[in-house]
This record gives structure tokens, sequence and C-alpha cells, in this order.
């Protein structure tokens, strides 16, 4: 079923992306020149990570389009819980490292 | 006309009007799901809405936060009494916020079951779930956007 295929690769490549704008985030912030040279891209660091978010989106689709031919039902429903589970330790991980960056200086 | 909507309040009122826009769309999106009332074509019409919403205030928001946020409204807010206004919200907001859209996604493409679908495979749930953390993502980074603005009055004053 196209519609399930679409729903599987769309919850992996949202997770893929969620995980790397956390760690390109943190690692941004620990590290000054890795931040520069994010800004290098496009003038600022955070449009660099907009464009890169929406690239990974992209690319992580087709690449889990093309490697599950037909995801189960069960496969699927493991893909969107997975995505829900990564969403909340995103949010949790980002906002706790920037209480923790602030009140740690 | 150009002129008038690039100015900072417009810009302000725009980031935030198509935000409540999507969260709105997918709180209504989870009525239709756990009522099973309406079409997908109807589920599908109200998720594209929440993403084009979601996608229009990153993208508005984004502009703003680049060209008026950075060398106006973060000096002050850094100056004055609660500089982690910008240390904590701001910064965990506009990350955050890069969630949203592959979230937004997913959402519409699960958008396009219809009710007997979404039942046989077993993904309603999941479906209102996803949803529901779609519009709590977007009411929460709505909490750090108010914190951050009333920080930045507060600062001038």
């Amino acid at each position: 079923m196209n519609k399930l295929k679409s729903i599987y690769s769309s919850a992996y490549s949202s997770v893929v992306t969620i995980l790397a704008v956390t760690v390109v985030t943190i690692s941004a912030e620990l590290s000054v020149s890795f931040k520069n040279w994010l800004a290098g891209f496009t003038g600022h660091h955070w449009v660099t990570k907009s464009y890169l978010s929406f690239i990974v989106f992209v690319l992580f689709y087709i690449i889990f389009s093309a490697t599950k031919k037909s995801p189960s039902n069960r496969e699927t429903q493991k893909a969107l819980l997975v995505l829900q589970v990564f969403a909340i330790l995103g949010f949790v991980t980002i906002l706790g490292f920037y209480f923790y960056e602030f009140f740690a200086q | 006309m150009l002129e008038i909507l690039t100015t900072k309040p417009v810009l302000i009122g725009l980031h935030l009007g198509f935000a409540i826009l999507g969260i709105d769309a997918f709180l209504w999106l989870i009525g239709e799901i756990v009522s099973n009332t309406g079409s997908s074509s109807r589920r599908l019409s109200i998720g594209i809405i929440g993403l084009f919403s979601y996608i229009l205030t990153w993208i508005i928001g984004g502009y703003y936060y680049v060209k008026f946020y950075g060398p106006l409204v973060k000096p002050i807010i850094k100056a004055g009494s609660a500089p982690w206004a910008h240390a904590i919200a701001m910064e965990a907001k506009e990350h955050i916020f890069l969630f949203a859209i592959p979230i937004a996604i997913t959402i519409c493409l699960l958008a396009r079951l219809n009710a007997d679908e979404l039942e046989s495979l077993g993904l309603k749930k999941r479906f209102i779930h996803l949803t529901a953390i779609s519009a709590g993502l977007g009411l929460s980074i709505g909490v750090m956007g108010f914190i951050i603005s009333a920080a930045a009055r507060w600062g001038v004053i």
C-alpha cells in the first residue's frame, strides 16, 4: 500500500531530521568554530540549520522509500511511535540543554 | 504593499497569526479523527491548512528573526531583567520549531487514510497522538514567544 509506505518513510525521515537538528544545535553551542562554519553557508547559523533540516528530511524520505518496499501496518505503527518518542525527547533535550547552559555559566 | 508587510509589527502579527491558524487546524483535525466525522479529503484539507500555516509562520518568523530580532531585540533582552528569555526561550524555540514541519508533513500523509483504513490498520490512536504532539509543540513555542516579547517590552522600561 503506497499510503503506508509514504507514512512510514515520512515518520522515519522525521526522526532522522529531529536527531540531526538536535545534534547540530547542541554541537554548534559547544563549538564556536562549528557555529561560525554553519553561519558561513548562508550568513546565519539558524538559516543553515533550516535548510539542513529540509535537505535531511527529503533525502531520508527518498532513502526510506527506496529501501522499504511495502511496510506492514505494524511497522508503520512502530514508525509513528518512534517519531512521537523522538519528538518529545528532542524537545526535552534542546530545552534542557539551554536551561543547563544558562545556569551552568 | 510589500513595504507594509515587511515592517516589524506586521511581521510579528503574521508570524503569530499563522502559528495560531496552524495550531487550530491540528486541534480541529484531532476532533475530526476522534469523532470519525468528515471525509478523508476534508481531513487532508485541514492537515494541509496546518502544514502551510506552519511553513508560513516559519518563513515569516525566520525573516523577522534574522533581519530584526538579532540586531534590535536580542541586545535589549540580554541587557534587561530577564536575559534568560533569549538564552533559554528563544534559543529553544527557534530550534524546536524545525521539528514541526516534518511532523506536519507526516500528519498530512496520515490524513489521506479514511476512517475505516485508520481503524483496520490500527493507526487511529497514533494519528491522534502525533497530531496532539504537533499542536502541543506549536502551543509551547507560542508560550516561549510570549515570554520573549514580554522580556523585550520589560527590557526597555
